[in-house]
């Protein structure tokens, strides 16, 4: 669980990056094709690994006997946030899946999987430049939430340590 | 032995008197594959220009300086052999919605006229295949004579969605310049 979740953790910082910087390619000329082109790549695979990874995520998860829930607002607030951040991780890789599959480029989306070589997944959708519109911005809006939600689980995890001074932190540690 | 003389000198009288009726061809040159590049140039929306280039090929070049009309030019280039020099991007190329080096291995251009502009360009015309489809197209030739040898520096633009590449389109642009710049040696 606790291999699962830095791992999730440290998937999910480095695919908000790699997002956001990728994209400005695109507007200011940051970067060339290639890199550009090498940039999404990397986004996709990585984006698809939090993907294969969400299932077990969840099954740990119920395997796991989490710590007694806060009483009041507290509590209620970091089971929204929780329920929020597993939704997340599985719309975000969702919606980034089928705004690829969406998008008037058509490319195929090629995971080169370990023994097997690139494997060419399927496009969920037919390509379509409003689907594909619709798709990245709401791809864009969740990545917005999943930053709040992110914000505010290390903002909790933080108070469990310093202000209650609890081992709910401890209990994660790496 | 007598008799092999002359037929030997009949021959040779032969070819003589036919030699102003068949003007010698243009004189095969040696490319020099160190100093060749097969270049190519390729806009994108949004972004700079992206370059590349072929490594594998095979060409042959025969030169007649006194008449450039008779010249030839022909390149065979190993579609696979393409380097942008990003990894990924190649691999990319390499599949289906562009070069489809699996299906489609070679391109190949061979020269069909050659057209003097001035003393130091020429218009080179000939049948590119590319995805199975052969279709005429023209290069831009400078030549700069190198002591015996000549550096060629061919330019041309071809429109990709001609020949059924169009992946990428219109994001990348159907557009692409190919540049070839060798060195042929005298041999
Ligand atoms: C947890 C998983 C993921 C996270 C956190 C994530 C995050 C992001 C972020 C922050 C952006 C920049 C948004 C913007 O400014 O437009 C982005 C863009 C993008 N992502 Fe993801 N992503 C994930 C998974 C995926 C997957 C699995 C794919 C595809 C298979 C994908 C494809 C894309 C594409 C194509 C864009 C560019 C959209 C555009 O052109 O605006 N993402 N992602």
């Amino acid at each position: 669980m606790r291999l699962l979740h830095w791992t999730m953790a440290g998937l999910v910082l480095t695919l908000l990056a790699l997002g956001f910087v990728m994209t400005q390619g695109t507007l200011g000329g940051a970067f060339d094709l290639a890199t550009s082109f090498t940039l999404y790549q990397w986004h996709k695979w990585i984006g698809l690994l939090v993907l294969a990874l969400w299932l077990p995520r969840l099954v740990a998860r119920g395997a796991t006997q989490a710590p007694a829930a806060l009483a009041g607002w507290q509590g209620r607030a970091a089971r929204a946030a929780h329920g929020g951040l597993y939704v997340l991780m599985l719309a975000m890789p969702v919606t980034g899946w089928l705004a690829t599959s969406a998008s008037p480029l058509h490319l195929p989306l090629l995971v080169p999987l370990p023994v097997l070589g690139p494997v060419a997944l399927p496009d969920l959708i037919a390509p379509d430049a409003r689907a594909y519109a619709l798709l990245s911005t709401a791809h864009e809006i969740l990545a917005f939430a999943l930053i709040g939600l992110v914000a505010l689980h290390v903002a909790g995890a933080a108070r469990h340590a310093l202000v209650n001074r609890d081992d709910t932190l401890r209990r994660m540690a790496p | 032995m007598l008799r092999n003389s002359v037929v030997l000198c009949a021959a040779s009288l032969v070819a003589l008197a036919l030699a102003p009726l068949s003007p010698a061809a243009a004189a095969a040159y040696r490319v020099e594959t160190g100093q060749t590049h097969i270049d190519f140039a390729i806009g994108a929306k949004g972004y700079p220009v992206t370059r590349g280039e072929f490594h594998r090929f095979n060409a042959s070049v025969a030169i007649d300086a006194a008449a450039p009309a008779k010249s030839q030019v022909a390149f065979d280039v190993a579609a696979a052999s393409i380097d942008t020099h990003a990894p990924l991007l190649d691999d990319y190329v390499r599949g289906a919605g562009f070069l489809d080096t699996a299906h489609h291995p070679g391109i190949a251009f061979h020269s069909t006229t050659v057209r003097q502009m001035n003393d130091r360009t020429v218009e080179l015309a000939g049948n590119l295949s590319l995805l199975g489809v052969t279709r005429p197209e023209t290069f831009r030739v400078t030549v700069t004579p190198e002591g015996t040898a000549f550096r060629l520096v061919a330019q041309g633009e071809i429109r990709r969605s001609d020949f059924g590449m169009t992946g990428g389109l219109p994001l990348v642009s159907d557009t692409v310049t190919i540049t070839v710049s060798t060195l042929a040696l005298a041999q």
